[in-house]
């Protein structure tokens, strides 16, 4: 089993669970879903759940539906072996990615939870 | 039972969400067997679209767990590929909950007719088939560790593991009617 965090920016707000907030119920469940999955058998069994690493330690989720949800996640960054972080919300359109330097922005937020283990929090489940 | 599967079993109160989940879970169990079957016997994705007939991109598109467009038929085909049999029913949501807790390489790995352990030729290996008691339903092999089966104890494997006494009135129950 593996446990799932949501990135916390630097003015203390879950912006994971804000992205989630913003989706449409049906994009909720299905990305809650995906999670699930993920938190139960890890990264190696299900085919196709994570792409990459798409970046420096950042993985790409990928969530199909008439919004492709592509939230960016790493392993750990504390325990590499039995947690995830999402680091930011994303979207997939016409295959570009929505913030277009999601990965980027991924990786600083990475960073940030390995200097100051705070900025994370457990996974805020919102379906 | 696990925070997770709390949480799951929660949310599945609401019908959109247990749908989702469920429809979510099935493609997901679907595309990860085939993939674990393909390795466990130890093939590459064209040794396998070879022997179903299909291209190697093909399976490469099937083992996806956000690939929900598959059909019966083409899932029949990989069953007699693989060697195994398709099963297809319609089941509870309390189901659910068991076959995600339990969703690992080891619960989806199926062995081929040919390491079947039912159809395993063995001397010291009795199979009975089409018991009539619940308690022995399904395909069973009963194993005796001496020459004298009637005193020896007795090891059973099949779809219900368990040991019993030759002695045991089970048994008796099993050799009566195979």
């Amino acid at each position: 089993m593996w446990l799932l965090y949501d990135y916390i920016d630097e003015h203390g707000a879950n912006i994971i669970a804000e992205w989630i907030r913003r989706l449409q119920a049906p994009q909720r469940k299905k990305l809650q879903a995906k999670l699930n999955l993920l938190m139960q058998s890890g990264p190696d069994l299900p085919p196709q759940l994570l792409a990459g690493p798409v970046f420096d330690h950042i993985y790409k989720l990928k969530v199909q539906g008439n919004v492709k949800l592509r939230p960016m996640l790493c392993k750990g960054p504390l325990n590499n072996d039995k947690e995830f972080t999402m680091l930011i919300g994303a979207i997939e359109k016409d295959y570009k990615l929505d913030p277009a330097n999601a990965a980027e922005v991924a990786a600083k937020n990475r960073l940030a939870i390995i200097k100051n283990h705070t900025r994370r929090c457990p996974h805020e489940r919102i379906t | 039972m696990s925070e997770l599967l709390d949480n799951i079993k929660s949310e599945l109160v609401d019908e959109e969400t247990r749908n989702i989940y469920a429809e979510d879970f099935l493609n997901a169990y679907i595309a990860t067997q085939i993939k674990v079957l393909r390795e466990e016997r130890g093939w590459t994705q064209s040794e396998l679209a070879e022997l179903a007939g299909m291209k190697q991109e093909r399976i490469s598109v099937l083992e996806d767990v956000n690939y929900e467009a598959w059909t019966a038929k083409v899932l029949k085909r990989l069953a007699r590929a693989l060697g195994v049999r398709l099963v297809m029913r319609f089941d509870s949501f309390g189901s659910y909950l068991d076959e995600f807790e339990k969703f690992g390489r080891d619960s989806l790995q199926v062995p081929s007719f040919e390491n079947d352990p039912v159809f395993q030729a063995n001397d010291n290996a009795e199979v009975f088939t089409g018991l009539g008691s619940e308690e022995f339903q399904g395909f069973v092999i009963a194993t005796s560790d001496s020459q004298s089966p009637r005193n020896s104890s007795i090891t059973v494997t099949g779809q219900s593991s368990f040991v019993a006494s030759a002695a045991d009135p089970c048994l008796e129950n099993v050799r009566r009617i195979a």
